[in-house]
C-alpha cells in the first residue's frame, strides 16, 4: 500500500501543494497583496501561468504591466503573440514598458499560434511571452510548459471563461473579475506550491469608478452645481465643458470633467 | 619562418561533385568519354571498377547511376575549396584539375602548431563533404609529390628531404608516355634513380621537363606559384543524382553549399544578409526563395533554420535535381573569435534567429516591433517598425492598452452610447483634435466609460457627426 502510494507520488504530473517545487524562481508581481499569495513570491518564471478572464477591458492586461515593465527593462524580450487588439505602444510606454524589446507577432492561421508561441518560449531570449491562444487542447499547453522551461521564459495565456474548466499543466491558473465598483478580484484556481484555491481583492491602480451624473438638460447641471471642494482629487469633479443655451433640449451629454482640463486629468493616474 | 607548403589532392573529385550533397553513398559511377572514371563505394563493392565500359558496368549492377563528368563543376569546386582555405593561409594556388597547395609556415603559430592546424583542416574539409590526400613539405612541388604519392607525408625538414624524395616511384611526376616508356627501359623506378643520374644528362636523354620537376622539388629551382585572389560574390552550384523528393535531402544539400559559403565569408571577413537559392527541377521552372536575415551574418545555422521553416511553408512542385546558392551582395563583418565565451550561451538563440524562423513562417509582416508616432489623433499615435532599434517614445497615461484598428460604431439610446448596455461615462471628455494637414482630419471627445459588465472602455463622440458614438479601445 505504502509503496504503490510512493510509486504514485513520483509521477512527474503529480505534485503535493504542501511542498513548493524545488526551485520556485519567481518575477514579483508588482501587487503586494498578490505577491504574499503566490510561493516564490511573484509570478512563476520558467512557467505558464493561464489568465482567465471573460470581459476585456477589466484590466487583465494591467495586472501583468508592472512585472513587464521589469523585464523589458533587463534586455530580454517580451513577445506578444496573437493579440486581439492593438497592444497600443503609448500606453505600454506609459506603463513604463521599454517598447524597443517588444516583438508583435501576428499569424495569420490558428495552427500558426501555438508554433510561435512554442518557439518564442523555446528560444530563450524572450523573459515573458504573452499570447492569446484561443483553443489548446491539454497536450498542446504541456508542449508549452516543457518549451517555457527550456528556455527559461514565463509564458501568459490569456484564456476565455470557457477554458477554465478544461484541466491545464499550466503551473499558475488566475481568474480576474470586475467588481462592480471598479475594483478587481482575482482568484487563483490553481497554484503550484501553495495550498487550495484562495481570492484576493487587488487595486489594479485603474481609477475607482464613481458614475459621473450625465444630464441631459443644462437645468440639470445647474441643480446639482459643482462638486464639493473637498472632493479627493481621484475623483472627477463636476464642471460643465462647455456652456449650454439655456433652455434647450441638447443631445450632447453633459459631463463632469476634472478642474483645469488636462492638468487636473494628469494627476488621475 | 621557412616556407612550409601543404598540397591537398582531391583524387575523387569528378564524384564528390555529385555525391556530396547526398546524405548516404549513392550507387553511381562517373563516365568521361566510353569509360568509367570514378566510381562509389558502393558501386566498388559490387564489382564496379574504374577503367570499365559503361555496358559492362550495368551488366555487373543494373541499377547503377551513370552520369556524365562535368568538368565545369569540378573547377568551380575548386575555386570555391581554395576560397575558404584562404582562412588558413594567405597564399593558396590552383594547381588544376585536382589540386590546391596552400602556404602553411606562416600560420602554424595562429592555429595553435601543426596539429592544431591540421585538426582544424580536417574539420574544415569533413564539413564539405569532400575526400582528400594531403602532404607538407618545405617545397610546393615536393608536396605535390607526396601528396600524389598517397599522401600522409608530414616533412618540415629541408635536409631530410632529398632522402624522402628518393624512395618515391617515378609516376607521381608529371610526363608524356614517351618519357614514361624511355624511363622503364633504363630501368628507373624511383626519383631516387634519376636523382643520382646527372641532371644535364637527364635532361639532354628525357627532356627538360623533367630535370626541372625534380629541381622545384629539392628547392633548386624558382616555383612561383599563382596565388588565388576570391571573387566577392558566392556562386554555388550541386547537383543531386538522386532527385530529392522531401525537404530534409533539400536542407542537406543546402547545408554542404552554405558550408561553401560560410568559408568564403569567413575568409573575406564578410558576412550575408540575403541570399537567393534557386531549387532547379527536372520538368518544371525552378523554384526561386529568397532567404532573409536580420542582420549580416556567416552563421550557417541561422541561414539553415530559415530556409527549413521557408521549405516547410513552400512545398516541392517537383522533386529537386539541383541547387543553386548565390549571394550578390557580401557585407563586411568585424572579425568575431569563434569560441570565446560561447559555451553557456549554446542552448540561446539571438533574437534576430528567432524573428528569422518566425518570420520565414509566418510572413515577415507578420513579425514587428512596436513603437510609438508623435502624432495626436490616436489611430496614428503608434505605429510597427522593424524590431529592436532605439526609438523615442511617447508615454501617453491616459490612453487604453487596447486600441481598436477600426473605431466601432456604438448604439445609441437618447443620446448616448450602449455596448451590451449602457455605458457609464466616467471621466472625460479630452478633445482631440487634428490632422487637416493630411487629409485625415479629426474632431472627437474621448471618454473613459464604463460597462455594465464591469469593462472599461474608450469611447468618443464624433464632433463632425454629432449624435454618433464609437468605441475605440479597452482599458485592460
Amino acid at each position: 500500500m505504502t509503496d504503490a502510494l510512493h510509486e504514485l507520488l513520483r509521477e512527474p504530473h503529480i505534485w503535493r501543494a504542501t511542498s513548493a517545487p524545488a526551485g520556485t524562481a519567481a518575477t514579483a508581481t508588482g501587487f503586494a497583496e498578490l505577491d504574499t499569495r503566490l510561493p516564490g513570491g511573484g509570478w512563476p518564471r520558467a512557467a505558464l501561468t493561464e489568465v482567465i478572464h471573460a470581459q476585456q477591458g477589466i484590466g487583465e492586461l494591467q495586472l501583468l504591466m508592472p512585472a513587464l515593465a521589469r523585464l523589458s527593462r533587463n534586455n530580454r524580450w517580451i513577445a506578444l503573440i496573437a493579440p486581439p487588439h492593438i497592444p497600443y505602444a503609448p500606453a505600454l510606454a506609459a506603463r513604463g514598458i521599454d517598447l524597443s524589446r517588444v516583438l508583435l507577432v501576428r499569424p495569420q492561421r490558428h495552427v500558426d499560434i501555438l508554433w510561435a508561441v512554442e518557439q518564442a518560449l523555446r528560444a530563450g531570449t524572450c523573459a515573458a511571452v504573452i499570447c492569446w491562444p484561443g483553443q489548446a487542447d491539454a497536450s498542446a499547453l504541456r508542449r508549452l510548459q516543457l518549451a517555457a522551461e527550456t528556455g527559461d521564459c514565463m509564458g501568459f495565456l490569456f484564456r476565455s471563461e470557457a477554458d477554465a474548466a478544461q484541466p491545464s499543466p499550466a503551473t499558475l491558473r488566475v481568474r480576474l473579475r470586475r467588481e462592480t465598483d471598479g475594483g478587481n478580484q482575482l482568484d487563483l484556481i490553481k497554484c503550484r506550491g501553495s495550498v487550495g484555491p484562495q481570492s484576493l481583492q487587488l487595486d489594479l491602480g485603474t481609477p475607482r469608478v464613481r458614475a459621473l451624473p450625465v444630464s441631459r438638460t443644462a437645468s440639470a447641471v445647474r441643480r446639482r452645481g459643482p462638486a464639493p471642494e473637498a472632493t479627493p482629487a481621484r475623483k472627477a469633479i463636476v464642471r460643465p465643458l462647455y456652456p449650454q443655451p439655456r433652455g434647450t433640449h441638447s443631445r450632447v451629454p453633459q459631463l463632469q470633467l476634472p478642474l483645469d482640463g488636462e492638468r487636473q486629468l494628469d494627476h488621475m493616474h | 619562418m621557412a616556407l612550409l607548403w601543404q598540397a591537398l589532392r582531391f583524387p575523387e573529385l569528378p564524384l564528390d561533385v555529385f555525391r556530396r550533397g547526398c546524405a548516404d553513398e549513392p550507387l553511381m559511377a562517373v563516365i568521361d568519354g566510353q569509360r568509367l572514371l570514378a566510381v562509389s563505394r558502393t558501386a566498388a563493392a559490387e564489382g564496379v571498377c574504374p577503367g570499365m565500359r559503361p555496358a559492362q558496368a550495368r551488366s555487373l549492377c543494373p541499377e547503377l547511376q551513370l552520369v556524365q563528368r562535368k568538368p565545369h563543376l569540378e573547377q568551380d569546386s575548386l575555386r570555391r575549396l581554395a576560397d575558404g582555405l584562404l582562412q588558413f593561409s594567405g597564399w593558396v594556388s590552383r594547381q588544376p584539375p585536382l589540386e590546391l597547395v596552400l602556404e602553411i609556415g606562416g600560420s602554424l603559430r595562429l592555429f595553435g602548431g601543426m596539429t592544431g592546424l591540421q585538426q582544424q583542416l580536417n574539420a574544415h574539409l569533413q564539413q564539405l563533404g569532400l575526400h582528400w590526400q594531403t602532404a607538407v613539405a618545405p617545397t610546393a612541388a615536393a608536396a605535390g609529390l607526396f601528396c600524389r604519392a598517397g599522401g600522409g607525408t608530414l616533412l618540415t625538414q629541408r635536409a631530410a628531404l632529398a632522402e624522402q624524395l628518393a624512395a618515391l616511384p617515378i609516376q607521381v611526376l608529371e610526363l608524356t608516355p614517351e618519357q614514361t616508356r624511355a624511363l622503364s627501359g633504363l630501368g628507373l623506378q624511383t626519383l631516387g634513380d634519376c636523382l643520382r643520374l646527372p641532371s644535364a644528362e637527364l635532361g639532354r636523354r628525357l627532356g627538360g621537363t623533367l630535370s626541372e620537376q625534380l629541381q622545384r622539388a629539392l628547392g633548386e629551382r624558382p616555383d612561383p606559384r599563382p596565388s588565388h585572389r576570391p571573387r566577392p560574390v558566392f556562386h554555388g552550384e550541386l547537383a543531386l543524382p538522386a532527385a530529392a523528393h522531401d525537404s530534409t535531402a533539400v536542407l542537406f544539400a543546402l547545408q554542404r553549399l552554405l558550408q561553401d559559403l560560410r568559408a568564403l565569408l569567413i575568409s573575406l571577413q564578410a558576412g550575408v544578409q540575403r541570399v537567393h537559392l534557386q531549387l532547379q527541377h527536372e520538368d518544371h521552372a525552378a523554384t526561386l526563395l529568397l532567404l532573409g536575415l536580420q542582420d549580416p551574418s556567416r552563421d550557417v545555422e541561422r541561414l539553415l533554420a530559415v530556409a527549413n521553416e521557408r521549405l516547410q511553408r513552400t512545398p516541392l512542385k517537383a522533386p529537386v535535381t539541383g541547387l543553386i546558392l548565390e549571394a550578390r551582395h557580401l557585407l563586411p563583418l568585424a572579425a568575431r573569435p569563434a569560441d570565446l565565451l560561447q559555451q553557456g550561451q549554446a542552448a540561446r538563440m539571438s533574437w534576430q534567429q528567432l524573428t528569422e524562423r518566425l518570420g520565414a513562417r509566418l510572413g515577415d509582416t507578420a513579425i514587428s516591433g512596436l513603437g510609438t508616432a508623435p502624432d495626436h489623433r490616436p489611430e496614428r499615435a503608434w505605429h510597427m517598425p522593424a524590431p529592436a532599434g532605439d526609438r523615442q517614445q511617447t508615454a501617453s497615461p491616459h490612453r487604453p492598452l487596447w486600441l481598436l484598428p477600426e473605431p466601432k460604431p456604438l448604439a445609441c439610446r437618447d443620446g448616448l452610447p450602449e455596448h451590451r448596455g449602457r455605458l457609464q461615462l466616467c471621466q472625460g471628455p479630452e478633445r482631440i483634435e487634428g490632422g487637416w494637414w493630411d487629409g485625415q482630419d479629426i474632431s472627437r471627445d474621448y471618454y473613459q466609460a464604463q460597462a455594465a459588465d464591469g469593462s472599461r472602455l474608450w469611447v468618443f463622440r464624433d464632433r463632425r457627426h454629432p449624435g454618433r458614438w464609437f468605441l475605440h479601445g479597452y482599458f485592460g
